[in-house]
C-alpha cells in the first residue's frame, strides 16, 4: 500500500476524527489536521501533503479564501486540492473547478470508501 | 429462540408451550388471528406457527396478511384438515411449512428446527466454531469429543451468537431473542448468563474467548483465528464461505470507532441544542443580537453536518430547516416562532428516539459501496480481482458454486440485506456448453439473475470466444461477455460500468398534481430502489428541484398554474438543468401533444395508465443514456 500525507483543514471536531478514522483504518495514511484556513496554510507549507481536504463552510477564512492562498503560494500551489462541502451542488462544482479544485467529495461522506474515493479523483494505487 | 403460537385451543396451547420450553424457545401465544397479527407485527419472531381455524382472522388470512406486509419469518400452519387441496391452499398462502393434528410434539420440534436452519442460509445441522460443535437436534454442545453441560438460557445464548455469527448483538437483540414479550429480565441477568457460559466454556478448556464484548455495543462472535496451514479451516458451517477475518475486524473496528466518536460529543451535542433553544427564546422576546443569531446558525449548521455524517438524515434535515429559518427570520413573527420551536422539538425528539446508534453508522457504511459478487472457485483468479475491486472501493463475496450462490441470495433476499450490484461468473466452455451439466447450471443462474425484480447484471468471464457461447449468454441475459485472457482492472471496469447502471439510490423526482398516483408510485417503485421526490404542485417545483438535484425527473403535462411543458421549458434555459432527463407522463395519446412535448426538451413519453415495470425500465434506460 503506497504511503501518503492527507491534510484536512475543517474546523469541526467531530468530522476531524471522522475523516482521521476513515482514512487511517482503510488507507493506513497519515492524516494532518488543521482547525482554520491559516493554520491549513502553514501546515500545508511545512509538511508539503499529497492531498487537501479542505471545508468550504469556516468561520474567519473560508474554504474559497483559504484555497486562493494555497493556489497563489508557490510552496502549496502544485499540492491537489479536494472540497469538503455540504454544497456541493452541481453548479457550484464546476464553478469549484474553475478555481483549482480538483474535485468536490459532498457531505456526508462515507468514512468507509472515503480513502478510495480520494484514491480514485488522484488516480492513487491502494 | 423465539416463537409465536397463534392458537385458540387451551389444552394444545398449554401442551405447545411446555414442549417448546423445555427445547429452551421463548414462546409468546396469541388465542386469535388479530392479536396474533398484533403480536407478530410487533415483536421480532424467529418463527410463527399458526392454527388454521382461529377467531376474529383465521390461519389462512393471517399468514397472507404477514406476507402481504412483507413479513418473512417462516411460518407453520397446523391444522385438523387433510387433504394435498388444503396443504397447497396452506401453502400458496405463504406458509413454510404444514402439519396436521393430531401430530407427534416432537415432529414439529424437528419441523421447526429445520425452518430455523433456513434463517442465515445455515443448512447443516449442526453448528461449529473450530472444534465446538452445537447440535439443535439433540441440543448437545460437544467440544472436542466431551459434552459441555450448559443450562437452557447458556445453550440458546449459543445458538444465538453462532447463528448470528457476523452480527454485533446488543443486550436488546439478546433479549427479543431469548425471552418472551413478558418477561423483562435485567441487564445484570443477560450478563450474569453470558459469564457463565464464557466460565463454562473455559472450564471445557475451550483455548478462545468465544463471544467478544464491543464496548458500548454489545456482544459478537470472534472471527475464527485463521490457520495458514489449512488443518483447520473456520467452518461455522461448512458450505458457507467465511469472510475474512481482516475485512471483518476492520469494519468492526471502523463501526466501533466511528460509534465512540459519537458518544464522545453527546455533552457538545447537548449543549448545541441548548443554545439553539435558548437563541428561539430570545428571539421570541426579541433580544437576540446579530452576533448570537450567527452563532446558533453556526450551531445549527454544524449539527446539520454532524447528525448527517452519522446517518441520521432526518435529524441532519431538521437541523438544515432551522438554520435555514433562523437565517430567514423577520422581527416578531411569531408563525416563524412556533416553527422554530416546532422543529427544535421535532430534532430533541428524534435524537431521543436514537438509542442504536451502531445500526445508524452501520447503514451509513454501507451506503455507496457497491456488492460484487464473484461466482468461482479458481483462487487466484478471485484473489487478484478482490484487491483489484478494494482498490475501487467495492465490496466482494466470493462463492464457488451455483447452487452455494442461490442460497446466499435467498438468505440475504429473506433478510432484506443489500443484494449485489452486479455479479461476476467465471464460466468455461471449452467442453461442449450444450451437454456440460456446469455450463448449463451457470446459464440458468445468468437467467436467475436477470428475471429478479429488479435484475441483477452478470458479466460472464469465459475460456473462449465463440459465437455460439455469446449467443447463449446472450439468450439467458448476460450483460457483458468477456475472454480471457483479461486482466483484473478491465473486468472490474466493467463490472463498475454494470453496477453503476443499476436504479439503487438514484434520485427520481416525480411532479404530477394526481395524489392518488403520488401516493402509489413510491410503493409500486419500490423494488427498484429509487429515491423517490414526489411533488403536486408545480409552484414549488424550482425550490424542490435545487434542493434535490434529481438524475431524473418526470413530469406531468396539464397541472394547475404551470404545466408540465412549461417546466421543461424553463429547465432547458439553464445551463446545468439542460441536460436533466425528462419523462412525460401523460393521458393524451395524440401525435399533436406528443410534439409539443418532445419540441420543450423532453426526452420520453408514457402514457398513463402507467405499469410500474414499463415506468422504471424507461427510466433506467434515460439514465444509461445520460451517462
Amino acid at each position: 500500500m503506497t504511503d501518503k500525507n492527507v491534510l484536512l483543514i475543517d474546523d469541526e471536531e467531530t468530522i476531524q476524527e471522522v475523516v482521521q478514522v476513515g482514512i487511517e483504518i482503510e488507507a493506513g495514511w497519515q492524516v494532518a489536521i488543521a482547525s482554520s484556513g491559516l493554520e491549513g496554510i502553514n501546515l500545508a507549507q511545512n509538511q508539503q501533503p499529497d492531498v487537501i481536504l479542505l471545508d468550504v463552510m469556516m468561520p474567519d477564512m473560508d474554504g474559497i479564501d483559504t484555497l486562493s492562498q494555497l493556489k497563489t503560494n508557490t510552496r502549496t500551489s502544485a499540492i491537489p486540492v479536494i472540497f469538503l462541502t455540504a454544497k456541493a451542488q452541481a453548479e457550484e462544482k464546476n464553478q469549484f473547478q474553475s478555481l483549482g479544485v480538483v474535485d468536490v467529495i459532498t457531505k456526508p461522506f462515507n468514512s468507509m470508501t472515503l480513502a478510495s474515493q480520494i484514491a480514485k479523483i488522484l488516480g492513487w494505487e491502494m | 429462540m423465539r416463537i409465536l403460537l397463534v392458537d385458540d385451543d387451551q389444552i394444545l396451547v398449554q401442551l405447545l408451550t411446555t414442549t417448546l420450553s423445555q427445547q429452551s424457545y421463548a414462546v409468546d401465544v396469541a388465542t386469535d388471528g388479530e392479536q396474533g397479527w398484533i403480536y407478530g407485527s410487533t415483536y421480532p419472531y424467529d418463527l410463527i406457527i399458526l392454527d388454521w381455524y382461529l377467531p376474529k382472522l383465521n390461519g389462512i388470512e393471517l399468514c397472507r396478511r404477514f406476507r402481504e406486509h412483507n413479513y418473512d419469518t417462516p411460518i407453520i400452519l397446523l391444522t385438523a384438515r387433510g387433504g394435498s387441496q388444503n396443504k397447497i391452499r396452506g401453502l400458496d398462502a405463504g406458509a413454510d411449512d404444514y402439519i396436521c393434528k393430531p401430530f407427534d410434539a416432537e415432529e414439529l420440534a424437528a419441523r421447526i428446527r429445520a425452518l430455523l436452519r433456513r434463517l442465515n442460509c445455515n443448512f447443516l445441522p449442526v453448528l461449529r466454531w473450530g472444534d465446538l460443535q452445537l447440535n439443535p437436534c439433540s441440543n448437545e454442545v460437544i467440544y472436542q469429543g466431551q459434552s459441555i453441560s450448559l443450562a437452557a438460557k447458556e445453550y440458546r445464548l449459543l445458538e444465538l451468537f453462532l447463528r448470528h455469527s457476523q452480527e454485533v448483538l446488543s443486550v436488546d437483540d439478546i433479549i427479543d431473542h431469548l425471552w418472551s414479550s413478558t418477561e423483562y429480565p435485567a441487564l445484570a441477568t443477560v450478563r450474569s448468563h453470558l459469564r457463565r457460559l464464557r466460565q463454562k466454556l473455559k472450564q471445557a478448556d475451550f483455548p478462545h474467548d468465544l463471544i467478544t464484548t464491543v464496548r458500548g455495543q454489545g456482544y459478537c462472535l470472534k472471527p475464527f483465528p485463521r490457520n495458514d496451514a489449512g488443518t483447520d479451516k473456520p467452518r461455522l458451517t461448512s458450505n458457507r464461505p467465511s469472510i475474512s477475518t481482516e475485512q471483518l475486524d476492520k469494519r468492526l473496528q471502523h463501526l466501533t470507532t466511528l460509534t465512540s466518536i459519537w458518544e464522545k460529543y453527546q455533552s457538545k451535542r447537548d449543549q448545541q441544542l441548548v443554545t439553539l433553544a435558548q437563541a428561539i427564546d430570545s428571539l421570541g422576546v426579541g433580544n437576540l443580537d446579530i452576533g448570537d443569531r450567527l452563532s446558533a446558525i453556526i450551531v445549527a449548521h454544524s449539527l446539520a453536518g454532524n447528525l448527517g455524517q452519522f446517518g441520521l438524515d432526518t435529524a441532519s434535515q431538521l437541523a438544515k430547516e432551522i438554520e435555514q429559518l433562523l437565517q430567514d427570520y423577520l422581527s416578531h413573527n411569531s408563525e416563524q416562532l412556533v416553527l422554530l420551536a416546532k422543529k427544535l422539538t421535532a430534532l430533541r425528539e428524534e435524537l431521543a428516539n436514537k438509542q442504536h446508534i451502531m445500526g445508524q453508522i452501520s447503514q451509513k457504511l454501507a451506503e455507496n459501496s457497491s456488492l460484487l459478487l464473484i461466482v468461482s472457485d479458481d483462487h487466484n483468479f478471485t484473489e487478484q480481482l478482490i484487491s483489484e475491486a478494494k482498490s475501487q472501493g467495492i465490496h466482494t463475496k466470493v462463492i464457488s458454486t451455483p447452487e452455494l450462490v442461490r442460497h446466499w441470495l435467498s438468505a440475504k433476499q429473506t433478510n432484506q440485506e443489500q443484494l449485489p450490484n452486479a455479479v461476476l461468473l467465471k464460466v468455461s466452455f471449452a467442453e461442449d456448453a450444450s451437454q456440460s451439466p456446469t455450463t448449463q447450471e451457470y446459464l440458468a443462474l445468468i437467467a436467475e439473475f436477470k428475471l429478479l425484480t429488479p435484475s441483477i447484471p452478470v458479466i460472464v468471464i469465459a475460456d473462449r470466444d465463440l459465437f455460439q457461447d455469446r449467443l447463449l449468454v446472450a439468450r439467458h441475459g448476460g450483460k457483458f461477455y468477456l475472454t480471457q485472457p483479461v486482466n483484473p482492472r478491465q473486468i472490474i471496469a466493467v463490472c463498475q460500468k454494470s453496477a453503476q447502471s443499476s436504479s439503487f439510490g438514484k434520485k427520481v423526482m416525480i411532479v404530477d398534481d394526481d395524489i392518488e398516483l403520488l401516493r402509489i408510485l413510491p410503493n409500486l417503485l419500490k423494488p427498484w430502489g429509487f429515491k423517490l421526490t414526489t411533488l403536486d404542485d408545480p409552484r414549488q417545483f424550482w425550490d424542490v428541484l435545487q434542493a434535490v438535484v434529481p438524475d431524473l425527473l418526470v413530469l406531468d403535462i396539464e397541472m394547475p398554474h404551470i404545466s408540465g411543458i412549461e417546466l421543461c421549458k424553463v429547465l432547458r434555459t439553464h445551463p446545468y438543468w439542460c441536460k436533466l432527463p425528462v419523462l412525460f407522463l401523460s393521458i393524451h395519446e395524440d401525435a399533436a401533444i406528443s410534439t409539443q412535448v418532445f419540441a420543450s426538451g423532453a426526452n420520453d413519453f408514457i402514457n398513463k395508465p402507467v405499469f410500474a415495470q414499463q415506468l422504471a425500465h424507461r427510466i433506467l434506460n434515460r439514465l444509461n443514456l445520460k451517462r
